[in-house]
């Protein structure tokens, strides 16, 4: 599992879990013991000796540097599990063993793509707070958008359906029926008097207001 | 209800209750060419009708295939086993239904994924079928080449290709015609799903498909199984099932529907890398182009006017004018009505002769209507029609309309309705059934009974405008075209509902074939024979019973005040109104026989008419399809309204002192 890869970041997790629970503060004692594996006391000196982590009567704490890599962590974790959830369906037992390898890997460039793409998010899928990053703290207006509704595109424009965000069954069902779904590729060819777009090699219309729902990345032209 | 055994399984033979040896259901998306493709098999050995219930025409013919008779059924167009739409359901119920031997599903080559999924729906149901990639032409045309052989293995069933319109392939799909075999693909759904499935067959009745079909469309939510279900034994799990279904939904973040088409595609995804391959984008079509022209905002405004002007020379001037004229003057008139004149003078009693050739006969005057002067209009009207359906216009038309139809809470797809009203309102409002919303169905209907003249009426109203001079006309269409947007804003804001989707599949235009367009005039025309016909007869005896009574009488003293006094027109003209209720045309032919109108008076008679007489025949079709309380409704609302407005405007008509 993830945890025998990288000791070090589940060290700094799990400290950051303490910090969160009712308790306010991460013995050491408990960190040895170790949720889910044991830690090692070297382990622990030697994080203290590369300036993350300091030591202060049994209690550790993130130095300056140890709060960076902590706080990406536990970001890039619990966007993960928004992202899993949200759009790409994972459910309970797979959703934490995934959210587990994605954190590892995800660079910050991405993290940033999936909370824009995710609207930035300020909860994971069990309520925990998700640190803020830039992009966030950065006005949203700024903000790069990855993901455009359908209705935003113009004549000529295409991209890639990403999920469709409908509370009407019928609606969703007809439109996947005529094969808008997400993983397929759409090319608006008009967008007055009405949307006409065309999906494979169906060239369907439909209004404006169902275009807003269906949601895409687009592809640049060429 | 005792409704238990009637959709009960037929039997265990392969015997087809059509009086066949077997039945064989054609199916597939829309615009695939199934119907070139039927046509191609059974020739001109075809009946249609409307399925059971509905107004969904269903074509079948009987053909002798490897020495067997077979009873083909031609289905409407679907995209998924689960319903969506009238004529999905009435396909799904067909399948669900029919013991069919096999199932021929007919598939547009170059939308393989959308034909895919249904196949594997087919496959999940246990249904034996035969795969036709149909327009392989079109497939090719734009670099789509598919691996034929390669996608019979992967689905394990029969895979042939067509090219129906040029007849190429036939033979191949006749000789694989009466194969039988089960696709071999399936799908797994996730432990969450697959155990509510296992759960829920146990409580299903044995029907022509799989149980586990029968319940992943229960999961998807589809509602329109529990009518079928009720019918059977089975009928009282029904809660079980729903509790099973709400349960599994608990646990799932997406609609089950959803994941379920969602693990679909990505089964016919799999496939379809397998044995498709696609070279870029060569889309420089004429055909294309000229599709898209048709789509323009202002250069589709160009095709809009043109389609109008032509069907308005075939149907209006040719069928109105020459061919009505023939058959009323000459056929009626010369050789018709003067034989039966002959043949009833045999009658000893006065009032039987003058109940078949009298001025309300049934001769004389409700065939002579229907024949002589409706059904070469609706004749030429309907070819008209089928050639603009044929061709993949209408719906490129509903597409211009659509935004200016929302201002009356409908969208683009009422279009058909209300351009078929032009050929005869009665045949329209069946057709509002199209529509999904009853907001929208009633909207239509009004408008249609309202406003919307037929073709037998617009031949006349034309004359008696023009007759007054050009602006007279264009008044007439001015206040018309007011009338129908400005009730239909207020019905929208008033008739409580929500409005539906506009989601509508554009096909590729196509050269319609003349064959099709032939079967599908007389099928139409059959109908109006069938339905209309009759409902003129009852309407003239009805109407003869008031004459030899005296009702007739009495309601034109009843109607005269008002035709006196508020649209200012001679006491005679109450007449015309009390006729036009049987002959829509024929109000304003009396109208304009009183010789004595002035401009000003023809105008407003014209216009209150057009407004006032939905005719008998339209009456009876609101009572059967919107039931009596909204007829009621509707009718009311139309004499209150025709009289109001026609007061109105001449009031207004007189005091702008308009020169006509």
């Amino acid at each position: 599992m993830a945890e025998k890869n990288h000791p070090e970041e589940e060290v700094l997790e799990q400290i950051w879990m303490e910090q969160e629970s009712e308790r306010g503060k991460a013995l050491k004692e408990t960190i040895l013991k170790g949720e889910h594996s044991p830690v090692t006391i070297e382990l622990i000196d030697n994080m203290i000796r590369d300036g993350i982590l300091v030591e202060d009567g049994g209690i550790l704490e993130y130095t300056e540097k140890g709060l960076k890599m902590a706080t990406r962590l536990i970001r890039s974790h619990r966007l993960a599990e928004r992202l899993f959830t949200d759009i790409l369906d994972i459910k309970d037992e797979d959703l934490e063993s995934n959210a587990c390898t994605f954190e590892h890997i995800l660079s910050p460039e991405l993290s940033t793509a999936i909370c824009t793409l995710l609207g930035h998010p300020t909860q994971c899928p069990h309520g925990n707070p998700i640190p803020r990053g830039e992009c966030c703290l950065k006005n949203l207006k700024e903000v790069k958008k990855v993901i455009f509704p359908l209705s935003e595109l113009a004549a000529g424009e295409s991209g890639k359906i990403t999920y469709i965000s409908t509370e009407y069954h019928k609606r969703l069902d007809q439109l996947i029926g005529l094969g808008i779904s997400p993983g397929n590729t759409v090319r608006v060819h008009q967008t007055v008097p009405t949307f006409v777009i065309r999906v494979g090699e169906t060239d369907i219309a439909l209004d404006r207001e169902i275009c807003a729902e269906i949601y895409l990345r687009p592809l640049t032209p060429g | 209800m005792h409704g238990h055994q009637k959709r009960h399984r037929h039997g265990h033979g392969h015997g087809s209750p059509h009086g066949a040896d077997k039945t064989v259901i054609l199916l597939g998306n829309p615009n695939v060419g199934k119907s070139v493709i039927f046509g191609l098999l059974t020739g001109r050995y075809v009946t249609v009708s409307n399925y059971p219930g509905t107004t969904v025409e269903v074509m079948g013919g009987t053909v002798m295939i490897q020495g067997e008779k077979v009873f083909i059924i031609d289905t409407p167009g679907m995209n998924s086993l689960i319903p969506n739409s009238e004529d999905e359901r009435v396909s799904r119920d067909i399948i669900l239904n029919e013991k069919a031997h096999t199932v021929i599903q007919v598939a547009d080559a170059k939308n393989l994924r959308r034909a895919l999924f249904i196949s594997l729906q087919l496959a999940e149901a246990g249904v034996p079928f035969v795969l036709d990639l149909n327009m392989n032409d079109e497939a090719a045309s734009r670099g789509i080449r598919i691996n034929r052989e390669k996608l019979s293995v992967l689905l394990g069933i029969p895979v042939v290709e067509t090219i129906a319109t040029q007849r190429k392939g036939i033979r191949d799909l006749k000789q694989n015609f009466l194969s039988r075999i089960e696709s071999t693909q399936t799908v797994h759904y996730g432990a969450m799903i697959e155990n509510s499935l296992k759960a829920i067959q146990q409580l299903l009745p044995e029907t022509n498909i799989t149980r586990r079909f029968l319940a992943l469309m229960l999961v998807s939510g589809d509602k329109s199984l529990n009518e079928f279900l009720l019918s059977t034994p089975e009928g009282k799990n029904l809660d079980k099932i729903e509790a099973i279904v709400a349960d599994t939904q608990k646990h799932l973040s997406k609609s089950a529907g959803f994941l379920i088409s969602q693990k679909r595609y990505e089964e016919v995804d799999a496939v379809i890398d397998a044995v498709m391959e696609k070279d870029e984008e060569k889309d420089n079509e004429l055909k294309t182009k000229l599709g898209r022209m048709l789509m323009h905002p202002v250069w589709g405004i160009l095709p809009v006017v043109l389609v109008m002007y032509l069907t308005y020379l075939v149907v209006g001037v040719f069928g109105a004018g020459i061919c009505v004229d023939f058959l009323e003057s000459t056929v009626f008139g010369e050789w018709i009505n003067p034989f039966f004149s002959w043949l009833v003078g045999f009658i000893p009693v006065p009032l039987i002769q003058e109940f078949f050739i009298g001025d309300y006969g049934i001769i004389t005057m409700a065939l002579t209507y229907a024949i002589a002067i409706v059904l070469p209009i609706v004749g030429f009207f309907f070819i008209i029609f089928g050639l603009l359906e044929d061709s993949g216009y209408l719906p490129r038309l509903a597409i211009m309309v659509n935004r200016i139809f929302k201002v009356m809470g409908l969208n683009g797809k009422a279009i058909l309705p209300m351009i078929l009203g032009l050929g005869c309102d009665t045949m329209a409002t069946m057709t509002a059934r199209i529509l999904p919303g009853k907001k929208e169905r009633i909207i239509v209907t009004l408008l249609l009974a309202l406003a919307i003249p037929c073709s037998a009426q617009l031949g006349v109203i034309f004359g008696t405008t023009s007759a007054i001079s050009g602006t007279a006309t264009l008044i007439w269409l001015g206040v018309i075209i007011f009338v129908i947007f400005t009730v239909g804003f207020l019905s929208s804001k008033i008739i409580p509902g929500d409005k539906s989707d506009f989601i509508l599949e554009i096909p590729p235009l196509r050269v319609p074939k003349i064959s099709n367009i032939i079967i599908k005039t007389l099928a139409r025309l059959h109908w109006y024979l069938k339905e209309a016909v009759p409902l003129f007869v009852i309407g003239t005896v009805i109407l003869f019973i008031l004459y030899k009574t005296g009702g007739l009488k009495i309601l034109e003293d009843l109607a005269s005040p008002l035709v006196v006094n508020l649209l200012q027109l001679p006491r005679e003209a109450a007449e015309g109104f009390i006729m036009g209720f049987l002959r829509r045309d024929f109000a304003i032919v009396l109208l304009a026989a009183n010789s004595g109108l002035t401009p000003v008076q023809s105008l407003v008679g014209v216009v209150t008419i057009t407004l006032f007489v939905p005719c008998v025949a339209n009456l009876f079709i609101m009572i059967k399809e919107r039931g009596w309380k909204t007829a009621l409704l509707i009718t009311l609302f139309i004499f209150a309204f025709a009289f109001a407005f026609g007061g109105l405007f001449n009031l207004v008509i007189r005091a702008l002192g308009v020169t006509l």
